[in-house]
């Protein structure tokens, strides 16, 4: 079937690093929520008949190639499976972490859905992007809609960062929207490729 | 090209081998590293509060000993200073008044005691002493949910341990990792096994294991007070329960992250932490 795998150094070093700094078992818990959102964009491409060939690992996350087209509506759908099926899963992780009292469940429940809610925001690499980017498709200004729209939730993000370092209350907000500007640079490049992240 | 790959594999082998291999010392980087603002505990207690409220759960009530920065962080009242003896003696006094109001109500509609009530003074001078002791972090802030007052209660409670204290309620230097964290609790020195007995009457309000916390124990006593029993061994009863004063809830152990077997017991009065020994 030839499925590749890629991981690029950079997904190495930060995972290296994200390893290293996290004590209390969080990317542990990461990874199946990953996995499920992942399962989904799968489940939803075979659905429209096409397949994934890679995945892709680098410093922008997780991305999966497949072979074939789709049109914009079916990838609109392929988009949104990932987030939609990871926060099914968060919610089921919550039941049942509960009901067995089980901190681990809780941790993946709470980090899918930190990470499927973020998933959907309107910023080209992540799939919320993208399904905004398949709904704008057919309108004349829609890509540069789309564009400003990536740097405009990136500049929020890093001000809302910026109001919680003010605060105490921690970075990550703050490095999220750094991330997410650096990949603006990035996917303006990159715009006719068929994946998903 | 293939150079990169095998640099970044080295990197992240040697990371891992320091984080699993030596981990105190690993930790020690990190602390050192990682800015003080990052609270990575709160991120954890964060994500398990999001994951239990998703399908209509509780607010996970957890707080591991708080990693205190070594600059002092402007809470929102503000840092007390509590170095001075003036300001001492005015809360001291503030305290007293209080303590009198409500004592004589109490003492009105007890019928019996378990124990005779100590005398007031007993209770000051060691609030005296306690504070005494806190003044030596007068550069750290009280944290918000935390009150240095003398616990007043409207029923009758006695000590949840027939033992001795092993480590007292504030800021102390930490046993294991040396630096200066807030203890929300009382540490009683009870070996596996032993005893733990309610506090006073009430309901359960949780049986619940944490990573930190280990097995842990909340008992309801109505009127806003609830109280924490951690690191058991084994608990005695079900969530929903009801219990009287002085009834074994829990036996003792060492689960959760500890050095050795031991009940760490916390007093919540109205949404905040209070000195369980100014209660006795």
């Amino acid at each position: 079937m030839g499925f590749q795998i890629r991981i690029s150094t950079g997904f190495i070093l930060l995972a290296a690093l994200l390893f290293f700094f996290d004590d209390c078992g969080l990317i542990a818990a990461c990874m199946p929520a990953i996995a499920v959102h992942e399962l989904g964009h799968v489940l939803a491409m075979r659905s429209f008949g096409v397949s994934p060939i890679r995945l892709t690992a680098d410093t922008s996350g997780l991305s999966l190639d497949y072979a074939g087209s789709l049109d914009s509506t079916s990838e609109f759908f392929v988009a949104l499976s990932g987030p939609a099926l990871g926060l099914m899963f968060a919610l089921a992780c919550s039941k049942l972490g509960r009901a067995l009292n089980s901190e681990y469940l809780l941790l993946c429940s709470g980090l899918g859905t930190v990470i499927n809610l973020f998933n959907l925001l309107p910023s080209v690499p992540l799939d919320g992007g993208r399904a905004l980017r398949c709904l704008l498709y057919r309108i004349r200004c829609g890509e540069a809609a789309v564009t400003v729209l990536g740097y405009a939730t990136a500049a929020a993000l890093i001000s809302f960062g910026l109001c919680l370092i003010a605060r105490g209350l921690g970075f990550a907000p703050f490095i999220a929207g750094v991330w997410l500007l650096i990949l603006q640079r990035k996917n303006t490049c990159k715009q006719t490729e068929g994946s998903v992240k | 090209m293939k150079v990169k790959v095998y640099v970044s594999a080295l990197i992240l082998i040697a990371l891992t081998a320091l984080k699993l291999l030596v981990p105190d010392e690993a930790d020690r980087l990190r602390n050192i590293i990682m800015p003080e603002i990052m609270g990575k505990t709160d991120f954890r207690t964060q994500m398990l509060s999001l994951g239990s409220r998703l399908s209509g759960g509780d607010t996970v009530r957890v707080s591991e000993d708080n990693d205190v920065s070594k600059s002092p962080v402007d809470a929102k009242g503000g840092p007390l200073d509590i170095s001075g003896d003036f300001v001492l003696a005015d809360m001291v006094a503030e305290n007293l008044i209080g303590f009198a109001d409500t004592n004589t109500a109490a003492e009105d509609e007890s019928s019996e005691s378990a124990l005779p009530p100590p005398a007031d003074d007993e209770k000051r001078k060691k609030q005296a002493a306690f504070l005494e002791v806190q003044s030596a972090f007068s550069d750290y802030v009280i944290p918000a949910e935390v009150s240095y007052d003398i616990p007043v209660l409207p029923f009758e409670y006695a000590c949840p341990a027939d033992a001795t204290v092993s480590s007292a309620f504030g800021y102390r230097v930490h046993p294991t990792h040396g630096d200066v964290r807030f203890h929300y609790g009382t540490d009683y020195a009870l070996g596996d096994g032993e005893e733990i007995h309610a506090f006073a009457g009430g309901t359960i309000a949780a049986v619940q294991r944490f990573s930190g916390y280990g097995l842990t124990l909340v008992i309801d006593h109505g009127n806003g007070c609830s109280t924490l029993y951690a690191h058991c061994s084994q608990i005695l009863v079900e969530a929903g329960d009801s219990v009287q004063l002085g009834q074994p809830v829990a036996l003792a152990g060492h689960s959760g992250k500890v050095t050795g077997p031991h009940l760490h017991f916390e007093l919540e009065i109205n949404g905040l932490r209070y000195n369980p020994e100014l209660c006795f």
